[in-house]
């Protein structure tokens, strides 16, 4: 009762410096969102990422009732980022446990920890940049800044999946682990030098086609 | 040019069946399968992107 009070608080508090100093509400829409998922789903990691958003809206508070800056948003930029990268590693992570999870009753609240992600991400991609020049470049395929943003998203994939094969197989996800620390040096070392596009993606496959021969032998064992 | 667009589309088609068998494996429940299938067919989509990009650059401008 008292914490959905103070989080009843928080929310209202939150929208009305929103209005006043950013005239947008989305960081406090998906604070609601992470708040929602950790009253229904009462998952410590769900929790720790509604904490997250809980310092952040406590800090804009701060911020705006100490008077600290002219626009608290401006102290707000500071430390937005960090804890959103924070935020955004662990719903990853609660992503891919979930997903290897093998109960299906587990895919509901995939769904809504994805939905707290992507909003995590809009957030994230808003501290970063203007928001209609990011939509602009993916509009206009700016294929320089899509490879790059690709390249990003699939080389910390491939980390969190490497870890959690190792934590979900044991000893038999040593090997995908490996593979990833294998494939980094020779992509990085080897063909990026060279220039070879095509050879350095093959050689970040490495990991994955590790785990195939690890699942085929599993399956004809 | 002839090795790249050959590069090209191996990266493309590879990137499709990559992202296809991600697709079939988290409908058997092979679920770390299918997400290192995933990031097997961004890895391959970058290529395909990355090589596109060198090829329309090598291309003579018109004007």
């Amino acid at each position: 009762m008292f914490l959905g009070v103070v989080a009843l608080l928080v929310v209202i508090s939150s929208v009305v410096v929103d209005l006043k100093y950013s005239k947008d509400i989305t960081p406090t829409v998906s604070f609601v969102v992470v708040l929602l998922g950790a009253v229904i789903y009462d998952d410590l990691l769900v929790i720790g990422g509604a904490l997250l958003f809980v310092v952040q809206r406590f800090l804009v508070l701060f911020a705006s009732v100490t008077r600290t800056y002219r626009n608290p948003m401006m102290f707000v930029d500071l430390v937005k980022e960090p804890l959103l990268v924070l935020l955004l590693v662990i719903m990853a992570s609660f992503i891919s446990m979930k997903m290897v999870l093998p109960a299906m009753d587990e895919w509901s609240s995939s769904v809504v920890v994805m939905a707290m992600t992507a909003l995590t991400l809009v957030n994230i991609i808003d501290a970063k940049a203007e928001r209609m020049s990011f939509i602009a470049d993916f509009i206009s395929l700016d294929i320089d800044s899509l490879v790059d943003r690709l390249e990003l998203v699939s080389g910390v994939l491939m980390l969190i999946m490497s870890v959690v094969s190792l934590v979900y197989w044991g000893v038999m996800g040593l090997p995908v682990l490996l593979g990833y620390a294998v494939s980094v040096v020779i992509a990085d070392r080897v063909f990026d030098k060279t220039g070879s596009v095509f050879l350095e993606s093959v050689s970040k496959l490495i990991p994955v086609f590790i785990v195939l021969i690890i699942r085929a032998y599993t399956i004809l064992v | 040019m002839m090795r790249t667009t050959a590069l090209l589309m191996v990266s493309l088609f590879s990137s499709i069946a990559f992202l296809g068998a991600s697709i079939y494996l988290s409908a058997l429940g092979d679920y770390i399968p299918a997400l290192f299938s995933f990031i097997a067919g961004i890895i391959l989509l970058s290529c395909f992107l990355s090589l596109f990009r060198e090829l329309r650059l090598r291309e003579p401008s018109s004007g």
